[in-house]
């Protein structure tokens, strides 16, 4: 076991920065996300660590070994690939094997390769080739590969991608269960963020090649760095409310009607002009436009089925929410210390 | 995103080095050649030279003022056009019976794309057998027929040679067209002609409406390829006629031969094979203007 | 009561007016199966028919050949063309000759249009895209413009009247088709399998050789029997560069009998074609398997 260290790695390709001058360190035992949109630099950022490709500038330490320079057969890590690149022309057994075979491993390779197929449950589909496989029977034999010659460091690259998406919940379920049995550093990459808080102890947020923030899910979720962050997490994805010299913004699902809050809370008050309601049985996503006290702004609530609340289409209501729950960003997108915040307000209410 | 590249350290090396004995061989037997053929036609290269004083224009001079140039040049352009424009018709009308289902489809397709597999030499063999003016099949079958009431001098009239040699040529070659359209036509969509089917077109209609403007692109790229190797062709006409009888089936590549290895004058050979060179240019370039509008149509 | 009332109580009463219906769209449908058929067995037989010819006459003895009319069956099959061929005339020889010519260009264009396609289909350094678009011309200059300035270095080399000059040229030849066609076929191989064999443990060369050389293979096999065929039925550079009996290849050893047809008998022409075909046509349904066999089919990717 090792923990990865990713010391001021930038990478270009031409003109084009795709990752630049990243700090980020994935600790020993644990799951990293790498999350962002596509481009965003994340995949990219993960092959350097693979050694697939090398850094313009910056190290990589793997363990307390320096690993920028060298081969990927060296750097004693496994990665599950999108695609999941199994070798089309062995057996599921041989695809097992390969990394043992080229090793030239010297124990019993038959017992490993039957040790790796039982973790994940394919113990009955070794004579199988790829092609005669589903895809979450891919996926497994993936992972098989990559985990039957205990690496220090397992890699995955968007893996549960091309599942549809019944199978990806349970997929994940079983990574997530899986992970936590082996104990290897993990560092994984996706798009999707759903899985990203389910899976990750820790989450980094990439876009455009930099990181915007890095922290646990909750972190993440309550306190995002920036407008990006905000705007990226959350479904639908934080209000944001732009006056003259920040940002106001607030989670759609503790903006509610005043009625719902109880009497002596400290509250934030905003007429909310409903102009359109979806109804998504356990929620209700409501459209309008956010009035006094704040500039006129589209922002969405959701209120859960609980909510007593027949919401009339072109009615003006009372809304509110907590003043603790509000976030402030200032004019470069970034966001306030907490301490600020508050006296903002209060000078802003005063 | 697009498919990532590896890049390892040392993997500039492994790539240069892959690739240079490609390069090598390319500018040594292509690029340095073709330079060399340029410096060639502006000398004068007799018998048993390998190079000669340099001439100027002199070789091109001489060239524009034969009489046998511009027969050959005419020549090639019967043999280009007359064999392109019949491959196309016949491999397009072949191509379009053979994406019917019928029984033993396999078969048929397999004995219609056979010429195209077999070595020129034994296609020139065959026919000139079959071509024979006194034991020939041929002469009998028509007779036979009742279409020609006299065995006909296939090539050895200086009227019929050229139409006997594009005979052989488009049996040849069709086949190429046949197998280029073949994969388009199945990429067809079936929806749309029953979609006209129901709108009321009839099988005309539904030719030129739907077939052929999907086709068109690689029709014309079938065209295109077919012109170019056509007009280099030499073996095909060199092995049936020599280029006679008189000259009538010396097409350029024949010319050229001729001037080199026969009169062995080749700083003139070089001079025709450049200019032949030029005026595949020329049709290279109209064919890709043509090309360009149909997509564009589209 | 109007007629379609009438007709209408009559239909239901009994099926067959339904059932004429379909007999009008049967008789439709069989005239023009008819006439895809009669369409397909007259194409067939036109095109085929000089293959046939050649088949049939290889068997006949001399006098039939030269008989007039002439039969489409010989009355007595005989196998006289084929020995004579074997006995009397350097067949042997010229066939050996093009093996030698056509394997060892298939090796060397294969070899070295292989690698130099896997590096343009891996890598992206300078130079390397200009030269791919550089051997599509080259594919497009003709024979013709190129055998001048080749018989001149040939002739400097003195290489004359060698196999190894045929060999070279027709590597020079094919290498562009070559290059083309594997490049598209890497590029069809995911470099993810290759980057997952070297992170399972495998340098580059070995991730080449264990992993995409084997999917490779089909692609190798198609474009080795394209090359083949090419070098085997090359004739310019035979007929400019060889000139001994011992060192003919099939293509022009064939040609020059071919001018000289009062000495030598068209049966002995006949079964020599057939016998020039036979390598030819067992390579393409060699090959007609291998296409078939999808290249790296549900490895990467659902389906």
């Amino acid at each position: 076991m090792a923990k990865v260290e990713i010391r001021r790695v930038s990478k270009s390709f031409g003109e084009y920065r795709a990752v630049n001058e990243v700090n980020l360190t994935a600790e020993d035992g644990k799951i990293l996300v790498l999350l962002g949109p596509s481009g965003c630099g994340k995949t990219t950022l993960l092959r350097m660590i693979a050694g697939l490709e090398l850094p313009t500038s910056g190290d990589i330490v793997i363990g307390d070994k320096t690993a920028t320079r060298l081969h990927p057969k060296d750097r004693n890590i496994a990665m599950v690939f999108q695609n999941y690149a199994l070798y089309p022309h062995l057996t599921i057994y041989e695809n097992i094997a390969f990394p043992l075979r080229v090793r030239r491993f010297d124990g019993n390779i038959d017992e490993k390769v039957k040790w790796a197929a039982s973790l994940v449950g394919i113990e009955n589909l070794l004579a199988r080739k790829p092609r005669q496989m589903s895809g979450g029977e891919r996926q497994r034999t993936a992972l098989a590969r990559s985990l039957v010659r205990d690496p220090q460091v397992f890699l995955l690259d968007e893996p549960l991608s091309n599942l549809d998406a019944k199978l990806r919940n349970s997929a994940r379920e079983e990574l997530r269960q899986f992970q936590e049995r082996i104990g290897v550093t993990s560092i994984y990459v996706t798009h999707d963020q759903v899985e990203a808080m389910g899976l990750g102890d820790r989450i980094c947020v990439m876009q455009g090649g930099v990181i915007r923030q890095v922290g646990t899910p909750q972190e993440i979720y309550l306190d995002p760095a920036d407008i990006f962050v905000a705007s990226f997490i959350g479904s639908p994805p934080m209000n944001l409310v732009k006056e003259e010299k920040r940002t106001v913004g607030f989670r759609p699902e503790i903006f509610l009607p005043e009625s719902c809050f109880e009497a002596g809370e400290d509250l934030f008050r905003v007429q909310f002009t409903i102009q359109r309601v979806e109804y998504l049985g356990g929620d209700r996503i409501l459209y309008g436009m956010a009035g006094n006290p704040l500039p006129p702004t589209k922002v969405v609530s959701r209120l859960p089925a609980t909510v007593n609340m027949s919401p009339e289409i072109g009615s003006t209501v009372s809304f509110a929410l907590r003043q603790t729950d509000l976030r402030y960003f200032d004019a470069e997108g970034v966001a306030m210390p907490v301490t600020q915040r508050a006296a903002v307000r209060k000078v802003a209410n005063g | 995103m697009a498919e990532n590249n590896t890049v390892l350290p040392g993997d500039r090396t492994l790539a240069y080095l892959a690739i240079a004995p490609s390069v090598a061989i390319m500018i040594l037997l292509v690029a340095v050649p073709t330079v060399t053929v340029f410096i060639i036609s502006f000398q004068n290269v007799g018998a048993g030279e390998l190079s000669g004083p340099f001439v100027g224009l002199r070789n091109f001079e001489r060239i524009l003022s034969d009489p046998a140039f511009f027969t050959a040049l005419f020549n090639s352009f019967i043999w280009v056009f007359g064999s392109v424009a019949l491959e196309i018709v016949f491999g397009l009308g072949i191509a379009m019976l053979l994406n019917q289902q019928f029984a033993l489809r396999g078969l048929a397709r397999a004995i219609i794309l056979t010429p195209y597999l077999i070595p020129t030499v034994v296609a020139v063999l065959t026919w000139k057998y079959m071509f024979n003016d006194i034991v020939g099949v041929l002469n009998y079958l028509l007779i036979a027929a009742g279409i020609i009431d006299h065995p006909l001098q296939w090539l050895n009239s200086t009227s019929m040679a050229m139409f006997s040699v594009i005979l052989v040529g488009v049996w040849k070659f069709f086949p190429f067209v046949v197998i280029a359209l073949l994969g388009i036509l199945q990429a067809i969509p079936q929806e749309q002609y029953e979609a006209a089917q129901i709108d009321g077109a009839s099988a005309l209609q539904r030719f030129w409406r739907i077939t052929l403007p999907h086709i068109l692109p690689v029709l014309l790229l079938t065209a295109l390829l077919r012109t170019i190797w056509t007009f280099h062709k030499f073996d095909i006409i060199y092995l049936m006629t020599g280029g006679g009888p008189i000259n009538s089936t010396t097409t350029l590549p024949v010319f050229v031969y001729d001037e080199a290895f026969v009169d062995f004058t080749m700083g003139r050979a070089a001079a025709v094979a450049i200019i032949a060179f030029f005026i595949l240019s020329i049709l290279l370039a109209i064919y890709l203007f043509f090309m360009k509008r149909a997509e564009a149509r589209q | 009561m109007t007629a379609s009332q009438i007709s209408l109580g009559a239909a239901g009463r009994a099926r067959p007016p339904v059932r004429r219906n379909m007999d009008m769209a049967d008789l439709h449908h069989v005239t023009s199966r008819l006439m895809i058929y009669l369409l397909v067995i007259t194409v067939t037989c036109v095109v085929g028919f000089p293959l046939f010819w050649m088949v049939i006459c290889s068997f006949k003895t001399s006098g039939e050949l030269y008989q007039f009319p002439p039969a489409f069956l010989p009355h007595q099959w005989t196998f006289t063309n084929y020995r004579d061929l074997f006995v009397q005339t350097n067949f042997p020889i010229y066939f050996m000759n093009s093996l030698i010519v056509a394997g060892g260009a298939t090796a060397l264009s294969l070899v070295i249009g292989g690698l130099g396609a896997y590096s343009l289909s891996r890598f992206r350094f300078f130079g390397l895209g200009t030269f791919s678009l550089l051997t599509l011309i080259c594919y497009m200059l003709p024979d013709v413009l190129l055998v001048i300035p080749l018989y001149i270095y040939v002739v400097k080399l003195g290489l004359v009247d060698t196999l190894l000059s045929l060999i070279i040229a027709n590597t020079a030849f094919t290498l562009p088709l070559t290059l083309w066609f594997m490049r598209s076929y890497f590029n069809a191989i995911p470099a993810s399998l290759e980057e997952s064999a070297m992170i399972d443990g495998c340098t580059r060369f070995q991730a080449m050789r264990r992993v995409t050389l084997p999917l490779a293979l089909p692609g190798l096999v198609s474009v080795g029997v394209f090359t083949f065929n090419h070098a085997w039925n090359e004739f310019l550079f035979a007929l400019v560069f060889t000139s001994s009996e011992t060192n003919k290849v099939l293509s022009l050893g064939l040609a020059t009998w071919i001018g000289q047809d009062n000495i030598y008998s068209w049966g002995m022409l006949l079964a020599g074609a057939v016998l020039v075909t036979i390598p030819v046509v067992v390579f393409y349904l060699l090959v007609q398997r291998n296409l078939i066999t999808g290249l790296s089919a549900g490895g990467v990717k659902g389906e």
